[in-house]
């Protein structure tokens, strides 16, 4: 059996403010925007494979799961989404490699954190 | 035995505002073989108290009506002006969901009538039994919502094996924005399960203004995932071996008699009158063969017993 | 896993080959050999002169006069191989014979080149009763393998009596395979009349009819004409191509305008001048390499003859036959959506620009991996 090839794609997502449900927000909102963009044809082939896999309120930064195939045309649409703004990190091949880039890309934000709180300490001391 | 010419569309109701219009428009826009449709539902078993079923054996014919068939007089063929000699086939379509339904065998006969057989299968028990040659199957239409059932790609793979060709229709994808997003993705499921190999495009029209020329079709399976050629073979090519194939299935296996007839001019005892002389004759033939075979084994054994005779010349020479 | 193509959907394949010479230079010939010469079946001619009110009388003589062809109908192929056939007809002279009535790509198709060869474009049945060796059509799926092509040299080594010969004549004989043609013929002794042809398949029994080629011309008024220049040093190709948009759409009776319309968006080619009238000859039948030669010719005296400012230039266009099995050098021809196959010609006083206009040739294999069964 050939497996059914996706890509993940990894977002920033700035979420409205006391918002619930966010998963279905984004797939609602993004389904909205290909509807208009692309047409019935755009949704018809994007539904298959279409997926939040997760999204994380705390952190902002949500995973799509888009067919193959069908990557070009929701890639073209995640820039029109007027709802949530969005912003693309990363594209992966697997579920797996955007988890380690999301880790990486947490640490290397800590860290940024931490060097511009500790120059925050020395100029107090 | 008949064959299917020209481009094919093998799917028009017979429950049609106009069947006859609608069969005439078709051969004007250059289809030249059409199959005229009749859809008929089986009633589950297990659904039905048992006074109904008693009821639908009594009316056992009537569950599969007469093929429809259309009269068309050269006066006809003449006002759309059709130079091509049209071929018209019946075809019905059967939806069931009970594998084990008796209707099957009982109809058996009246469902042979038909040139072509198709089935809806609307679940995955049905669905196994059409696949895998447990009936005789000549196109199988997927019902186009895809959760219905899990298409698995051994499944598709064995019925394409046996010349099963899979339907999609395009005439719901004109009228109903619901049906054209499921037909899509029906079309791409199985441009990448099967690579969109044993695809028949139907109109499956039901009036006139629903049926598109051969070229357009070609257009519109561009948004059905199928390569310009590819469509071109699914009107064409295809639809041909999907005809060829029922007729053949139709026919069963092929046998045939011989007819041995020897020329005046040859000698007395080679004449022989009708096929048990004739088998005589072959008997005689055979028999004559093996004779001669003999005569060669014999012959071969001369050889070998001369080259012995050689080695042993040379051994002594040797010696 | 096998990908449904869902954001490219590109256009159906065409190519336009492009070269220009001087009327002097060694290499036309050859360009001409394989432009002209080599394309056998040819279906209509569009002459464009740009300038002139009405077309001379001598390219309309070209075209008119012997250019008769003829109609055959049911026309079994084992005719073609007859010795009487094969001594008086191919062997001295050629032949050319396609079928007519016949769709490319759905249909049976026959022709009968120049040069002898038997070209059949056969579905899966005919050609399996057939007991001809033959290839597979280029222009289809891997899989159904339903269309094939099978070629026999009708001039060598076809001598009756001979094995190779008794085969063919046999498949031919058996399978009846029957076509409606377009026959004309050029025999090596010029003595002979080109219409014994028609009588010896009229005394064999068939139905015969003399088709005579069509001749329309129309004038478009005060339209601009693009002005070719005389140096070809420095060639632009746009320009070139710009030129053949601008000969097709006024050999179709379009004018024109400098800026475009909400209906037609193509431009008149740059620099231009505005002219009294254009004249466009279109002619129908079935013509053979050596009257588009001689039309060549005719027209290159004509432009000698006449005044640069009167006619600057002049173009040909031949349309080959749509549903042809051939096109250049026994190139198979496909029809996918159209069957395009034509060269247009453009003259001047001293330099010829040629196009050559062809459908898609990459073979187009869908199931490369399934090549397992038939």
């Amino acid at each position: 059996m050939v497996r059914f090839k996706k890509r993940y794609i990894v977002l920033e997502v700035e979420l409205p403010p006391k918002c619930k449900k966010e998963d279905r927000l984004l797939y609602f909102s993004l389904k909205n925007k290909i509807r208009q963009l692309h047409g019935e044809y755009g949704e018809a082939a994007v539904e298959k494979g279409l997926r939040v896999k997760y999204v994380n309120e705390q952190t902002n930064i949500a995973i799509i799961s888009v067919a193959r195939y069908a990557f070009k045309l929701v890639a073209s649409t995640l820039p029109f989404v007027t709802k949530i703004s969005l912003k693309t990190l990363y594209v992966g091949a697997s579920f797996k490699h955007s988890l380690l880039f999301i880790k990486k890309h947490h640490e290397k934000t800590l860290r940024a954190l931490r060097v511009s709180e500790s120059s925050v300490d020395t100029q107090k001391t | 035995m008949f064959r299917a010419k020209g481009f094919c569309d093998l799917n028009i109701e017979a429950e049609n505002s106009n069947l006859k219009e609608s069969v005439l428009k078709a051969l004007s826009l250059g289809y030249q073989t059409i199959a005229i449709n009749q859809n008929v539902t089986l009633p589950s078993l297990e659904k039905s108290g048992s006074k109904k079923r008693k009821g639908a054996e009594e009316g056992n014919g009537s569950i599969v009506p007469v093929p429809v068939t259309v009269n068309l007089s050269s006066a006809d063929l003449k006002r759309y002006k059709i130079t091509r000699e049209p071929v018209i086939l019946t075809r019905i379509t059967i939806s069931y969901t009970d594998p084990s339904s008796p209707y099957l065998l009982k109809s058996a006969d009246a469902i042979r009538q038909y040139d072509l057989i198709a089935f809806v299968p609307e679940n995955d028990a049905t669905l196994k039994q059409v696949m895998t040659g447990k009936i005789d199957v000549d196109i199988i239409s997927l019902i186009p919502n895809s959760a219905t059932y899990q298409l698995s790609r051994s499944l598709l793979k064995s019925s394409m094996e046996r010349d099963v060709y899979f339907e999609i229709p395009y005439s719901p994808c004109i009228t109903d924005v619901h049906a054209r997003k499921q037909i899509i993705m029906l079309s791409h499921f199985l441009h990448r399960t099967c690579k969109s190999s044993n695809i028949i495009i139907t109109s499956k029209a039901k009036c006139p203004t629903h049926l598109r020329y051969p070229y357009d079709v070609i257009n519109i399976c561009q948004f059905l995932g199928l390569s310009e050629i590819a469509s071109k073979a699914a009107i064409g090519t295809m639809a041909h071996n999907a005809v060829y194939c029922a007729s053949a299935r139709r026919r069963g296996v092929s046998k045939c008699a011989v007819q041995i007839t020897v020329s005046p001019d040859a000698d007395e005892c080679k004449k022989f009158v009708g096929i048990e002389s004739a088998e005589e004759y072959m008997k005689s033939y055979k028999t004559g063969k093996r004779k001669l075979s003999e005569k060669c084994k014999a012959k071969k054994k001369k050889i070998k017993v001369d080259k012995s005779n050689e080695v042993d010349d040379s051994g002594v020479i040797k010696f | 896993m096998f990908e449904p193509n869902v954001t490219e959907f590109p256009a159906p394949e065409s190519h336009v080959e492009f070269s220009y010479h001087s009327w002097d230079d060694p290499k036309l010939e050859s360009t001409f050999r394989q432009l002209i010469d080599e394309h056998p079946f040819n279906r209509k001619i569009g002459i464009l002169l740009p300038g002139l009110s009405e077309s001379p009388k001598e390219i309309k003589k070209i075209l008119v006069d012997d250019t008769d062809y003829y109609h055959i109908s049911e026309l079994p192929l084992s005719v073609f191989c007859t010795p009487v056939f094969l001594e008086a007809f191919l062997q001295s002279g050629k032949v050319y014979a396609i079928s007519c009535d016949a769709r490319l790509d759905l249909d049976n198709v026959a022709a009968l080149t120049p040069d002898g060869w038997l070209i059949l474009l056969l579905d899966k049945f005919s050609y399996q009763e057939l007991q001809l060796d033959g290839k597979l059509s280029a222009h289809i799926l891997r899989r159904p393998k339903e269309r094939y092509v099978v070629k026999v040299n009708l001039k060598e080594n076809f001598i009756p009596g001979k094995p190779y010969y008794k085969k063919v004549v046999r498949a031919l004989s058996y399978v009846q395979l029957k076509f409606n043609f377009w026959i004309s013929w050029v025999p090596n002794d010029a003595e002979v009349c080109p219409s014994s042809i028609a009588k010896y398949f009229d005394d064999e029994g068939y139905h015969v009819a003399v088709r005579r080629t069509s001749l329309s011309s129309s004038i478009i008024l005060n339209a601009y004409v693009p002005v070719i220049e005389k140096e070809t040093s420095d060639m632009d190709l746009y320009k070139a191509e710009d030129i053949l948009e601008y000969i097709g759409c006024s050999s179709l009776g379009i004018k024109l305008t400098e800026e475009g319309t909400s209906v037609c968006d193509v431009l008149n080619p740059k620099p231009n001048r505005i002219m009294k009238s254009i004249c466009t000859v279109r002619s129908v039948g079935f013509f053979i390499p050596s009257q588009s030669r001689e039309l060549i010719q005719q027209i290159r005296s004509v432009l000698e003859e006449t005044d640069e400012e009167v006619l600057p230039w002049a173009a040909v266009t031949v349309y080959g036959h749509i549903d042809s099995v051939v096109t250049w050098n026994l190139m198979e021809n496909s029809y996918s959506v159209n069957g395009d196959n034509f060269y247009t010609i453009l003259i001047t006083r001293n330099q010829v620009w040629c196009y050559k206009v062809s459908g898609p040739r990459k073979p187009c294999r869908f199931f490369a991996k399934c090549n397992k069964r038939i």
